[in-house]
Formats: C-alpha cells, sequence, structure tokens
C-alpha cells in the first residue's frame, strides 16, 4: 500500500495514509507538506526497529534509524520501569514486606541493564533488555 | 376523460396513448398527492424513497419530525472514521469524508477532511480501546491545536496520565 511520509516538527518521521477517496497525488498536495514522499508501506521500519519511532529519521528519502535516540529511549523506558519496582519495593520495605530480590541484586540487575542498553548495538539488542532477555 | 385510468395498478404500468385525455387532465399520484400533468406541488405525502441521494446545493437539508423542522446538517455526522494505530502505521477500516489519516506521532492522528466543516467549533467526539486487556483514552492534544476546518487532531493515551499510547483502535466522529 502507498503511503506518503515526511519529516516532522519532533525530529520523527509523519506518515499519511490516503482513505482512497481521492488519489494520491491529490492526498500529496492537499493534506501534506512540500517535500514529501510517497512511498510503499513496506519501507516502513519493521521489527524492533518500528518500536522506536521517535528515532526514526528521513534522509536521503529513506527512514533509518537513529540509533543514538533509540539508546535514550530505551534507557528512558529502562529508568521508568525500575522507578515502579523501586517505589514498590519502598512500600514492601516500610510495611515489613521481603522483596524477592535483595537490594544488592536489584541493583545489579539496575545497573547491569543500563550498561547493556550503552554497549548495545541494535535495536533487538535494546528490545531484550526492554523485555527482561 | 372516458376510458382513462385514474389509478394504475402498479407503478410500471404506462398510460396506453390511446387513452390519453385529449386535454392531458391526466393526473399522476405520487404517496397520497396528486399532481395534474402542467402543475406543481412542493409537499408530496406518504411517499417512501429507497436507494436515494438527498443533496442540497444552496440551503441546509431540514427534516422535520412530529411537526418540528430541524437542519439536518447538525444531527449527522460530517465525518468519521475507524482506524487502527498498529504501533507502525494506520490502518483505515472506514470512513466518510475523510482523505487521508496523519500520524504525527504513535496514537497521534491529524484526520484529513475531503469536505471542510463550517468553522472551528466543530464537535469531535469518539473513543478508543486496544484489546480485552487495555483500554485507551482519546484527548484533544495539548498546545494549540484547535479544530481546524479542514482537518482535526486527536490523540490516544493509554491512560490519563497523557503520555501517548503505541497503539489504539480508535472511532472519531465529527458535528457541525
Amino acid at each position: 500500500m502507498k503511503i506518503i511520509v515526511y519529516k516532522n516538527d519532533i525530529g520523527s518521521v509523519s506518515i499519511c495514509v490516503p482513505t482512497g477517496l481521492i488519489p494520491i497525488e491529490d492526498v500529496l498536495a492537499k493534506d501534506c507538506p512540500n517535500g514529501s514522499l510517497i512511498i510503499d508501506d513496506s519501507e516502513l521500519p519493521q521489527g524492533d526497529n518500528a518500536q522506536f519511532y521517535y528515532a526514526w529519521e528521513l534522509v536521503d528519502n529513506k527512514i533509518v534509524i537513529n540509533f543514538s535516540k533509540a539508546q535514550t529511549i530505551a534507557l528512558e523506558k529502562f529508568n521508568a520501569k525500575s522507578l515502579e519496582e523501586a517505589k514498590l519495593r519502598q512500600l514492601n520495605t516500610l510495611s515489613g514486606i521481603n522483596n524477592t530480590l535483595d537490594d544488592a541484586t536489584w541493583l545489579s540487575i539496575l545497573t547491569n541493564g543500563r550498561q547493556e542498553i550503552e554497549n548495545a548495538k541494535t535495536t533487538s539488542d535494546l528490545m531484550g533488555v526492554l523485555n527482561g532477555n | 376523460m372516458s376510458g382513462v385510468p385514474y389509478v394504475f395498478g402498479n407503478a410500471t404500468t404506462s398510460i396506453p396513448l390511446s387513452n390519453l385525455d385529449a386535454n392531458f387532465n391526466t393526473p399522476v399520484t405520487l404517496g397520497n398527492t396528486t399532481v395534474g400533468l402542467g402543475n406543481t406541488v412542493t409537499t408530496v405525502g406518504n411517499l417512501t424513497l429507497q436507494n436515494a441521494t438527498l443533496q442540497s446545493l444552496s440551503a441546509p437539508l431540514t427534516v422535520a419530525e412530529g411537526g418540528t423542522n430541524s437542519n439536518i446538517g447538525s444531527p449527522i455526522a460530517k465525518a468519521w472514521i475507524q482506524l487502527y494505530d498498529n504501533g507502525t502505521t494506520v490502518v483505515i477500516n472506514k470512513s466518510f469524508n475523510v482523505t487521508s489519516v496523519t500520524r504525527n506521532a504513535t496514537c497521534d492522528w491529524t484526520i484529513n477532511l475531503t469536505n471542510a466543516v463550517a468553522d472551528k467549533n466543530s464537535c469531535v467526539v469518539g473513543c478508543a480501546g486496544l484489546n480485552t486487556a487495555s483500554q485507551r483514552v482519546l484527548v484533544t492534544p495539548l498546545g494549540s491545536y484547535d479544530n481546524g476546518t479542514t482537518s482535526v487532531r486527536v490523540q490516544a493515551t493509554a491512560s490519563i496520565d497523557g503520555v501517548l499510547a503505541s497503539n489504539a483502535y480508535a472511532n472519531i466522529a465529527i458535528f457541525d
């Protein structure tokens, strides 16, 4: 299926999907800014690359992954998840409930996860950390 | 008008030329309203329209119910769409008066209209969800994204924290 893409004001890529009511060339002229491109939707990032939308960039008329951005996104997600875990651990401690992992082990997992994100080479590596693999 | 059948057996029966009244004094009945040839009526009663297109080019289309007229433009959605943001792109399942949907970010959509609405005070309504375990909240974006006349911008969040969802089904309608 043909779609239209263009660089947007958040530095990522907007996707315009026509309904088919009018030809895609007319949609391009009516609904999209100058410089927009008609591509096939199979050219959109797939698999783990698709999980990092905010790291998509339009470079030389192709959508690529800015891996540095993807790492930042992964770290934010990892930290957010860790923060929720930390809150629960704190609640458990205040309530006199033992946490499943002791503090040293949990902190080690936290540190290792951050390091793995920093050392990652692909979005699959990043998803592996986020999914706890 | 001897011999001229005033009432036909069915709607497809034509009057034989030989039976036409010499003065063309042959009325036609639509619903329960009789119209003489050469005359006009502005109201026809008890008429059912099938497979009909109603189009009002210069004035609002008006309906009357229980003796009260109302502008048909208000109770009928000017545009609507059912879409699925699958996390990568947007799948448009059904739509009306929409040329395209722009995915500005994850679950951040601009609905581009074929025919513009009258002004920026249109009413945008809808609901969203994902699956049996996850719901979505349909929201107006932060910032100055007023309802446009040629497009409206709508977002879906995973909860009321305002963080955009990564995927969602959404049903959106625009009244004006």
